[in-house]
């Protein structure tokens, strides 16, 4: 955020947020074409199994990645929302998270953008795995089928699972859902290293920041 | 109380920072005033007006899937007095994979009340300033800061003068502005278990607008809109039990008549308060 330097004399100031005017809104018939609400994953329980080709064409199956003494950390992706870049382009915040996670987990990206949304496609994603310097891969999910399952909301939404499968941590990737400012707490860090250390993990959810998903219309 | 001169000053180090005065901002800001002048000791209202091109919308402070509420930074003068801001209700936006979130499009404004000091001097000028982080959707989203001031006069005293050529905004906001603790004899509310049951009397439909901290709603999409006069809130406990049910409750009436939007903050059934 950019500040504005401050005069002596222009010294109160708080922070607010804007509302709107507006015709009246859709009624409750109106809203019945939109799709229901995705069932949310619950901690401790098992999650789907998935198949999906990344950028480079390769196949990722979850299961291959379980029961191997290491979790798998999921991060919801679109190149092009602002929460996306935060992390990936105005800093480094998945990269550094990758390099941390080393051989504790394995990390995959996952854009369940339409056709002819936002960040959507196999050129784009490619194009940025490049551009952001991304060393794990980047899975396509035209259909949006795996992110329905898993009812992910925004871009990032972060899940962590454990070697057996069961979701460890689902939400935010850090504590600030700011489009620009970093968080003080990496929420999916803070739940690997507290699960490395045999304890309990201290914030197993937590509500997801940045854009909607671009799913196709139902 | 400095002169004039300062603000002009003031003013012109912002146009280097505001894209809203340079004109090729998604989102356009303005400072707005519903007078032309403030009164020594007196109370007028000042408005952050924002506009966004057709299809495109932003988030309100409440609760969304996504998106990011709009942040506001408000700077008065030092001795004068900034109350809370105003906001009107948002709009619901239920997007592909169940997404519900609450948002304005079109043009918008928060009312923010000013109180002037006592010895504002009629010489002198008064310039508030606000900056704006924004993040604003279509189908993609963008996201940004802009900023926008006001200079206004200070009158002698008396009428605050005639009303500004921005007064409309005022009356437009006010419409969807929300009554703090609703009527009684409209509304009435009672816990069904884990379920909050609303009534409105003579509504045509309702819509709650849930707060940010809110206690949480199983189901949002589904609950929190009703094409009758009752609504009921499925909420969810967590593990210190069931939160408040705070938020912005719309009251539709028949066609032709305005809605009316109450501002609810009703306890949890353990504390024994309901209706």
């Amino acid at each position: 955020m950019h500040r504005i330097q401050t005069p002596a004399f222009l010294a109160t100031s708080f922070a607010l947020a804007v509302s709107g005017i507006f015709a009246a809104g859709p009624s409750r018939a109106e809203e019945k074409a939109a799709e229901k609400p995705m069932a949310a994953l619950a901690i401790g329980e098992s999650v789907p199994d998935f198949t999906l080709a990344d950028t480079e064409g390769a196949k990722h199956r979850l299961a291959d990645y379980l029961g191997k003494d290491r979790l798998v950390v999921l991060e919801w992706f679109n190149p092009d929302c602002p929460f996306i870049k935060k992390h990936h382009a105005a800093h480094t915040t998945l990269n550094d998270l990758y390099a941390f996670l080393g051989d504790r987990a394995v990390l995959l990206a996952v854009n369940s953008g339409a056709p002819g949304k936002q960040g959507h496609g196999l050129e784009r994603n490619r194009a940025a795995k490049k551009d952001y310097g991304i060393p794990f891969p980047i899975l396509l999910d035209e259909e949006g089928t795996v992110g329905r399952l898993y009812g992910a909301k925004t871009t990032p939404h972060m899940y962590v699972i454990s070697p057996e499968g069961k979701l460890l941590y689902q939400g935010a990737l850090d504590d600030n859902p700011s489009a620009t400012e970093l968080g003080k707490t990496n929420y999916v860090r803070a739940a690997v290293e507290q699960h490395a250390a045999g304890g309990a993990i201290a914030v197993r959810e937590s509500k997801p920041y940045g854009c909607s998903v671009k799913y196709a219309a139902p | 109380m400095k002169k004039i001169s300062t603000a002009a000053a003031i003013a012109a180090s912002l146009v280097l920072l505001s894209g809203c005065e340079k004109g090729d901002s998604l989102v356009r800001v303005r400072l707005v005033s519903e007078h032309r002048a403030l009164v020594p000791g007196g109370r007028t209202e000042l408005g952050v007006n924002l506009r966004v091109p057709n299809g495109w919308h932003t988030y309100w402070n409440g609760r969304s899937d996504s998106g990011a509420p709009l942040r506001l930074r408000f700077e008065a003068p030092r001795g004068y007095e900034a109350g809370a801001p105003r906001w009107p209700a948002p709009k619901r936006l239920v997007s592909a994979g169940g997404i519900l979130d609450h948002v304005y499009d079109g043009e918008v404004t928060v009312i923010v009340p000013v109180v002037a000091p006592q010895d504002a001097a009629p010489s002198d000028s008064a310039t508030f300033v606000c900056v704006v982080e924004w993040v604003a959707c279509r189908d993609i989203c963008m996201a940004g800061t802009d900023s926008a001031l006001l200079t206004l006069p200070i009158a002698r005293g008396g009428p605050r003068g005639e009303p500004s050529a921005d007064a409309k905004l005022f009356e437009e906001a006010r419409r969807r502005i929300p009554a703090l603790g609703g009527d009684s004899a409209e509304l009435t509310s009672r816990w069904e278990a884990n379920s909050l049951v609303l009534e409105g009397r003579e509504s045509s439909g309702l819509v709650f607008y849930p707060a940010s901290d809110c206690g949480e709603l199983i189901d949002p999409i589904h609950d929190a809109i009703s094409d009758t006069g009752r609504l009921t809130l499925r909420i969810r406990p967590s593990e210190t039990g069931i939160g408040h049910v705070k938020g912005i409750l719309e009251m539709r009436r028949s066609r032709g008549t305005a809605s009316r939007f109450i501002e609810l903050d009703i306890e949890p059934p353990e504390a024994g308060a309901s209706g």
